[in-house]
């Protein structure tokens, strides 16, 4: 190992914490999903209803089912199936996408705008 | 019928994009415990040839590998395949100037693992940003960085470990 390979990997570890703190803090337990198509809003679904939602995307039909306050895709006509594969997405912030499709899932927690804070002080 | 008069390069470029080809294919075979998640093994190939021949080398070999593997793969000119090229173009922009700094301070210069780092995070990064810009342009997708980015440094750190032993080999041979 070289220093320039110490320093590469420094950074990473710095970065790594800053980005969790800034992304990837699980929220609390979702009451509603946003379902997006590219940019636009297909739909705004409560958890607490299950159901099976058919969604047109790029490519074809996305079929996302909620059940027990969780939502997934049970089937996308993307060739990687990651989204199938990401499984269930229960709490705020939490987000399943099917790129090729470009179909989204998104979970909201309990904020005005889905996001987990309430409101943010200075 | 005219015949191309190939070069030694040339073949070395094809034997070499052959090896990553065939390992691009193995590992899309491979189940992935992470969706969006693979370990990228065709980079161990990639760092092996930037060290032994060069960065105009290894552009051939991971740019062949990006469009002969779509082909085989069925995904040439599908969403798939921007997302692979955007990350590959992205990697082997980013090892351009650290393997350049190899020139003036062998001591300061990134060596195998430090490159497979940087060509492992610039991938996920080109990649995200393709996805929100062209796919999915909505925040939420930003919540999948920080795990993509954990996993890819691993993978990354495990293949320039790879590559690492097989310069050294080489080297010995």
């Amino acid at each position: 190992m070289t220093r320039g390979d110490y320093i590469v990997l420094a950074v990473c570890a710095l970065a790594l914490p800053a980005l969790f703190l800034r992304y990837g803090l699980p929220g609390s337990t979702g009451t509603q999903a946003r379902i997006t198509v590219g940019s636009s809003v297909y739909a705004q679904v409560p958890l607490s209803r299950a159901h099976v939602y058919r969604v047109p995307g790029t490519l074809g039909i996305s079929e996302i089912e909620v059940r027990d306050g969780q939502i997934r895709f049970n089937s996308s006509p993307c060739p990687g199936q990651q989204c199938v594969h990401s499984g269930w997405a229960k709490r705020g912030g939490e987000f399943i996408a099917c790129v090729p499709n470009r179909v989204s899932v998104s979970v909201l927690g309990q904020g005005a705008g889905g996001d987990y804070y309430d409101s943010i002080n200075f | 019928m005219t015949i191309i008069p190939t070069t030694r390069t040339d073949h070395r470029i094809a034997w070499l994009a052959a090896l990553a080809i065939t390992i691009h294919i193995i590992e899309s075979a491979l189940p992935s415990p992470l969706p969006g998640i693979k370990p990228g093994l065709a980079n161990v190939v990639t760092i092996v040839v930037l060290c032994r021949y060069g960065w105009a080398t290894a552009v051939w070999v991971s740019g062949l590998r990006v469009l002969a593997g779509s082909l085989l793969l069925g995904t040439f000119l599908s969403p798939t395949f921007v997302l692979s090229l955007s990350g590959a173009v992205c990697a082997i922009m980013v090892l351009a100037p650290a393997t350049g700094m190899a020139r003036w301070s062998s001591r300061w210069a990134p060596g195998p693992i430090g490159l497979s780092v940087l060509a492992a995070w610039a991938h996920m990064a080109g990649q995200f940003w393709v996805a929100y810009a062209l796919f999915i342009p909505h925040e939420g997708l930003f919540h999948l960085l920080p795990i993509l980015l954990t996993v890819s440094l691993v993978f990354g750190v495990a293949s320039g470990a790879v590559a690492d032993v097989v310069i050294k080999r080489l080297e010995a041979a």
